[in-house]
């Protein structure tokens, strides 16, 4: 008996340290990484414009990942143009690896070869070609990016995620699609209404939001390739903040066709209506927990709105946020341990985090300007939120392990809504 | 008769709670929720739901001299509470509204620029169903109003403080034959 006990451990012991040391092999900065240290990369701008736009979108996309930090980009330039990689040089600069962008363009397109090295040993760890139309250096850029974060780190980032929002600068609140840095705004419908919260399907393809089109909130659901779009909810009254389930066969919603704003879930196809809740206070802005069985939502049924979690066939509310008079626009991370959200704090809002084991909150704000309206990167590390200073809203990301910013939206409109993209 | 004055203590309590809430501050998170069961049982709070929307373009102003009856009804912050200073306006509503069976109502619920959008959309449909709500407390069919939330992206005045944020946070009210 024991020696079988014996033996499966053993094996079991086996196979976790295979597979650690199998994982480590291709993953230079995983124990680093757990230290919360970033790895010193040198990316050198060089070449044509085209390849320099590259670079610069690259080195953006890995100092933002939080990965990284990006050493003196200006150094030794001329080893780099020769092809003979001074790594001896590019260590005394304070680099650990090197990455280097080269391109050849031609005609329409352009071909690009992305390298990685580790400067202490000279060696390459990485090298891959892409390809793509010269008009779209972004695309090429955010998948060098997502390689060479997934080489250092295991994990690809988030420098192919996009993030969808609302702004006015048309003079009406229209959705648009951007990358997750602020580039590349894309408006998803020509109407002339309002339109109002959108929220991304799973697989990342589609998109659900509000809008005024019949001249009355209603929610609609929106293929972001084709353009093709559905009216999912129309019922009389409220039809507001559609929330896809993680396995994309749901949506919860905010219906008031029963006399009051109430939470309910129906299926994608537009069947199955379930109500959920049955108060006469105000329900709004559900968000799903990863696994798909709670749902997060605000309800002012105490008297002043807060965070409430209810199972997602029904029943009881459990409250999540025991302080503060005014809590809303919850949204759950990824990884399933937080639920960020907006609090009225010292009459500022602010991105606080809610541990959902322990209920405990940490603010993300300083308090110096209104924060509200959080989403959560896929990477459950970053935050996009919406900062409003004298009554001019733009977006933000954060990275909640070491608070840095980066504004992603400036103009003299109104950005808000504010949902990152799932993939 | 009855009814009304159901309503109304529903109403005195209403505040009642809010103004509680108000004072009282940070400790009583688990007494909020202990109150608003109260409020939820002192309420006789059933459904009155919502009938199939006309066509939007049915719904006009109301004209000059209906704008009298049809006056606009402010709300205290992040409330959906009736004060007692609009009673007195909805009951011209509810009785125009009995002498005019063919003409439906639109009830449109505003909030002012502060807070949540998500959460303030939320709040202004349930403002225009508290108007609803209490207009059919005083006979008024149920069926014949309808409503519609803006949240605050239509203010009615603009500006940043309070003498614009009080007309901002209101319902009012579009009329079809």
């Amino acid at each position: 008996m024991s020696r079988t006990l014996n033996r499966i451990l053993l094996f079991t012991c086996l196979f976790f340290f295979y597979a650690a040391v199998a994982e480590s092999a291709g993953v230079y900065l995983q124990i680093r990484k757990q230290a919360g240290e970033k790895i010193k990369i040198a990316l050198p701008a060089a070449g044509t414009e085209l390849n320099r736009k590259i670079v610069k979108t690259v080195s953006s996309d890995l100092e933002i990942s939080g990965y990284a930090s990006m050493v003196n980009q200006e150094f030794a330039d001329d080893t780099y143009n020769t092809g003979k990689l001074n790594f001896t040089e590019w260590g005394r600069a304070g680099a650990e690896v090197l990455a280097t962008i080269e391109s050849v363009q031609s005609g329409e397109n352009i071909a690009v070869d992305a390298r990685l090295y580790i400067v202490a040993e000279g060696k390459n760890i990485f090298a891959k070609r892409y390809q793509g139309p010269s008009a779209r250096p972004d695309g090429i850029a955010r998948a060098i990016s997502s390689d060479i974060l997934k080489a250092l780190t295991g994990e690809k980032g988030i420098a192919n995620t996009r993030i969808a929002f609302v702004s006015n600068r048309t003079g009406v609140k229209k959705i648009y699609v951007m990358d997750y840095d602020g580039r590349n705004w894309r408006q998803i419908t020509g109407d002339n209404c309002i339109e109002l919260s959108p929220g991304w399907s799973p697989d990342g393809d589609n998109v659900v939001y509000t809008s005024y089109r019949s001249g009355y909130p209603d929610i609609y659901i929106q293929n972001l390739t084709s353009g093709a779009r559905r009216r999912l909810a129309s019922f009389a009254g409220l039809n507001a903040f559609g929330a896809f389930s993680p396995d994309g066969n749901s949506v919860a919603l905010v219906l008031s066709k029963d006399g009051n704003p109430e939470l309910y879930v129906m299926k994608t196809d537009g069947s199955s209506l379930r109500r959920l809740t049955k108060t006469k206070s105000v329900e709004s802005s559900p968000g799903w927990s990863p696994d798909g069985k709670k749902i997060a939502f605000v309800s002012d049924r105490g008297g002043s709105p807060q965070i409430y979690v209810i199972s997602a066939s029904g029943g009881e509310f459990e409250r999540m946020t025991l302080k503060g008079s005014y809590n809303t626009s919850p949204c759950w991370s990824p990884d399933g341990k937080w639920i960020t959200f907006s609090s009225k704090i010292n009459g500022r809002f602010q991105i606080c985090l809610l541990d959902v084991k322990t209920k405990e909150t940490i603010n993300v704000s300083d308090g110096r300007f209104d924060d509200d309206d959080p989403s959560w990167a896929p990477n459950s590390r970053h935050i996009v939120f919406r900062r409003t200073k004298n009554y001019l809203s733009d977006l933000y990301i954060v990275d909640i392990t070491d608070g840095k910013l980066v504004q992603i939206t400036s103009d003299k409109f109104d950005e808000e809504f504010p949902a990152w993209s799932p993939k | 008769m009855k009814k009304a004055n159901s309503v109304v203590t529903c109403l005195v309590l209403g505040i009642f709670a809010v103004t509680c809430f108000g004072c009282a501050g940070r400790k009583k998170s688990s007494r909020d929720d202990m109150l608003a069961a109260e409020r939820d049982a002192a309420l006789s709070f059933e459904d009155i739901a919502l009938s199939e929307l006309p066509d939007m373009s049915r719904f006009k102003e109301p004209s000059p001299a209906l704008k009298g009856i049809f006056k606009d009804i402010y709300f205290q912050y992040d409330s959906s509470v009736i004060q007692e200073e609009h009673r007195n306006t909805l009951e011209k509503i509810a009785s125009w509204m009995k002498s005019h069976p063919r003409t439906s109502i639109l009830v449109e619920g505003h909030c002012d620029e502060r807070g949540s959008n998500e959460y303030n959309l939320a709040l202004g449909e349930q403002r225009a169903l508290s108007v609803r709500r209490y207009l059919v407390t005083l006979g008024v069919s149920s069926n014949r109003m309808h409503t519609l939330s803006y949240g605050e992206e239509k203010p009615a005045v603009s500006g940043h403080n309070e003498e614009a944020w009080k007309f901002n946070r209101r319902a009012s009210f579009l009329l079809a034959e």
